[in-house]
């Protein structure tokens, strides 16, 4: 069952129908019971992973206090994905002599996201940011929720937790914020990522050598503005699902396009996920370096650099995806070393938003290319300076896909809030979503071919 | 118990129960405009509106086809056969002639498929018959019209807009019938993606407004005559699946249509290299189309008397004319329907 589809459409409509019947103990075990069987629906395999994983953190969370089991809590959460990651990889099959069909399904649908909010669980509880859960529901809905289940966002414990057990309102106003979320995300999901990536060339990360580098420059923007609202179109979606069922989910996105520095960046990319990465990655090794009186260069160094090959390898254990991990590691580096003490200015800022852009655009090269080498030839192609056009190109639809994103994030800025229609006047939003409701029935009509989210790969 | 809603949850906020006010508002509307702009000059201005077939050329020629008779009220004669048919025979020409000659006026339109054989363009002009009454079907007809293996358009059989016609209701049958906003929707659905929106362009290329699709000069590099061979001539009639299909489209007479069958014009060497081929034509092939024929007193109009007259440099390639020798194709068959006036009344 996509999240995109009629199945999913009348799973939600019966879930909430009977959500909005009981009362909160019974409201969270009916979202556990939902959330199991679409996982099932999706992945019946690894259900029995997600139930060995809950059992499992939940128990050792009760002792988490203790020094040894939180080590070793992480340390399994750690193994099992570092593993998973590993076997499931391109280097799986000279690790594990197994078919490479077979690795590639070691991995569970979601694992990634739910591993992460496991592991802060355990922190979180051993350093008292909060209390480990008493009802296992709780506890396994933390994990399992399904709006969030596939491709985040990750969440984190106190907060998470704190509100299931809280009882949920759904009033007026949440609800047209929920559905005004779920509209804006089909739209950047219909109408703009699976169109951009419908243009996508095949083989233009695999094979980039064929692609002149006009073609490779403008690709690489298609797959950039593709990969951005899939992701953000998704978050957007699950985030105002969840608020139809009176529970806010983390904001992932903040129109990063706009970001003016590289830390700025990850402050608007991905958030959810970044946001953990600085918690219990960046923090903490910063804070171990410091304490131990590290000499200033590494610990400018060192835990940005680590930081982001976690990212990396979050996102694969491949060689491509790490470079492309370490690179925002060494951005960050040198954006500390090189500090600018200048006052801000109105051109500066532009320009600096301008880097930022070009600088995450590049880099996302050998994310998206299928090797190392991919990537390298497809970096120095696109500074051949050819301009001949081979493939066809849609201009139109692009550069129209290209304002329409930025038209979102401009609103989303203006109003600092990416519910930003609640900010419109009445009459704005009765035609907004007149607009909104009219794009999405000529874009998905009956030929629409609606593909499955980026992250969910993950 | 606790109630999740507050008391004003289920009274939707004033801006979102407009929107969708307004929203069920503008769909008639949409309807509305559809409609309006179909039926006037500003369809011509948009790529015409689809019946989903699949074939560009066939959605813009049934929107030519219903523009027309909504113009002219009637339909005399339809053009109907492959892409001989869509490329050799101009109406326009064809209605000048025949009123010159007859002094009466007649409203053909050509409704020729490249690919078409007569197996699919039997339930096609089925369908035909059914929306828009033509008195006179003449289809074009060509050995490969009977025995081909290379090329068909068998899908057009199968699309709505056919098998609503022939009388198998359907929703989707019924809006493409019934509703240019639903055409429109379908055409704004096709040009979507990408390649489909060259080959639109491409399909409609040089078609007139009565369906005529000159091929312009000669074409490059001169195909090799593959299909008109003495062996391929020979074997024409050797399944009986063939002849019925042949019988099947006759059999359309039933329907209130009157039939003519004209001999698809194709080039004569000069030099009679090609002898073999027209003795295997005329001896294997044309004997058995003409006894069907006669046997069901369907006229056949031979054109081999008109083919030989026009010149190699009017001709895109063997088989069909382009548009010089299809502008002395179609005079010389509007004087033949000229002289044959009874069947157009």
């Amino acid at each position: 069952m996509q999240l995109i589809s009629p199945p999913f459409l009348f799973f939600a409509a019966i879930t909430l129908a009977v959500y909005y019947l009981l009362a909160r103990k019974a409201q969270n075990i009916w979202l556990l019971a939902a959330s199991y069987f679409f996982y099932v629906t999706i992945s019946p395999q690894y259900a029995l992973v997600l139930i060995a994983v809950t059992i499992l953190n939940f128990y050792i969370g009760k002792k988490a206090a203790s020094r040894a089991w939180l080590a070793l809590g992480v340390g399994l959460n750690l193994v099992s994905f570092a593993a998973l990651k590993l076997l499931s990889g391109p280097y799986g099959p000279r690790l594990l002599p197994v078919p490479p069909e077979a690795l590639s399904l070691l991995l569970p649908i979601g694992f990634s996201f739910y591993i992460l909010q496991a592991i802060s669980y355990l922190i979180d509880i051993h350093n008292r940011q909060a209390d480990s859960a008493d009802d296992l529901v709780d506890f396994a809905l933390y994990l399992t929720y399904f709006p969030k289940m596939l491709a985040g966002p990750i969440e984190r414990p106190a907060r998470f937790i704190s509100d299931l057990r809280a009882v949920r309102r759904v009033d007026a106003s949440a609800l047209a914020r929920g559905g005004g979320l779920i509209l804006v995300g089909l739209l950047r999901k219909i109408i703009i990522a699976d169109r951009l990536t419908s243009f996508l060339p095949p083989t233009i990360f695999s094979d980039p050598a064929a692609f002149s580098s006009l073609e490779k420059l403008i690709w690489l923007l298609v797959f950039t503005f593709g990969l951005y609202n899939d992701f953000a179109g998704y978050t957007s979606i699950v985030r105002g699902l969840s608020a139809l069922f009176g529970i806010e989910l983390s904001p992932n996105f903040r129109q990063p396009f706009f970001a003016n520095s590289l830390s700025d960046f990850w402050t608007r990319w991905h958030i959810s996920l970044s946001f953990w990465l600085r918690d219990y990655i960046f923090f903490p090794t910063r804070r171990w370096l410091i304490q131990r009186r590290w000499p200033q260069l590494p610990t400018i160094l060192l835990p940005p650099l680590l930081t982001m090959l976690a990212s990396g390898f979050w996102h694969g254990a491949y060689a491509s995806v790490m470079v492309w991990g370490t690179l925002h590691g060494l951005y960050l580096v040198a954006e500390q070393l090189f500090k600018s003490s200048r006052p801000p200015s109105r051109i500066k800022d532009a320009l600096s938003v301008l880097t930022v852009f070009s600088i995450t655009t590049l880099t996302l090269i050998p994310f998206a290319a299928s090797s190392l080498r991919t990537a390298l030839v497809y970096f120095s192609g696109l500074f051949d300076f050819t301009t001949q056009i081979t493939s066809t190109i849609p201009f139109i639809d692009l550069f129209a896909a290209a304002l329409f994103t930025l038209w979102l994030d401009w609103q989303a800025s203006r109003h600092a809030a990416d519910a930003f229609f609640t900010k419109w006047t009445p009459r704005a939003r009765a035609w907004g979503l007149v607009a909104a409701l009219w794009l999405l029935i000529i874009f998905l009509g009956p030929q629409a071919n609606v593909v499955t989210f980026v992250y969910q790969g993950f | 118990m606790h109630p999740i809603f507050s008391r004003e949850t289920l009274h939707l906020s004033k801006p979102s129960l407009r929107g969708i006010f307004y929203f069920l508002l503008t769909v008639p509307l949409f309807l509305l405009v559809a409609e309006i702009v179909a039926r006037t000059p500003l369809g011509n201005l948009l790529p015409a509106p689809s019946v989903n077939a699949d074939s560009f050329l066939f959605d813009a020629k049934i929107y030519q086809l219903e523009s027309q008779l909504r113009r002219d009220g009637t339909l005399d004669c339809l053009f109907l056969g492959s892409s001989v048919a869509n490329s050799d025979i101009d109406p326009a020409i064809v209605e000048q002639v025949y009123r010159e000659q007859s002094g009466e006026t007649i409203h053909c339109y050509n409704l020729g498929l490249p690919a078409l054989t007569i197996e699919n363009a039997t339930p096609i002009a089925q369908a035909v018959i059914a929306r828009f009454h033509p008195k006179v079907i003449i289809y074009a007809i060509l050995p490969r019209d009977v025995h081909d293996v290379i090329a068909n358009v068998d899908y057009l059989e199968r699309i709505d807009w056919v098998t609503y016609n022939r009388g198998e209701p359907s929703r989707n049958g019924w809006l493409v019938n019934n509703s240019y906003g639903w055409r429109y929707f379908l055409t704004w659905r096709y040009w979507l993606t990408i390649p489909n929106r060259a080959k639109m362009e491409e399909e409609t290329r040089y078609l007139t407004s009565k369906g005529f699709q000159p091929a312009m000069d000669f074409r490059e590099p001169y195909i090799e005559n593959l299909t008109m061979t003495p062996a391929r001539l020979r074997e024409a009639w050797d399944d009986p699946q063939q002849m019925q299909a042949v019988k099947n489209f006759i059999a359309l007479q039933q329907k209130g249509v009157k039939i003519i069958f004209l001999e698809g014009p194709a080039y004569h060497e000069s030099d009679s290299s090609d002898a073999q081929t027209w003795l295997a034509y005329d001896n294997e092939y044309l004997p058995t189309l003409v006894q069907i024929l006669e046997s069901n007193q369907i006229p056949f109009w031979r054109t081999e008397s008109i083919a030989i007259q026009i010149p190699k440099e009017h001709w895109y390639d063997w088989l069909h004319l382009n548009q010089h020798g299809a502008a002395t194709f179609s005079q010389w068959l509007g004087e033949m329907m000229a002289e044959n006036k009874s069947f157009f009344k």
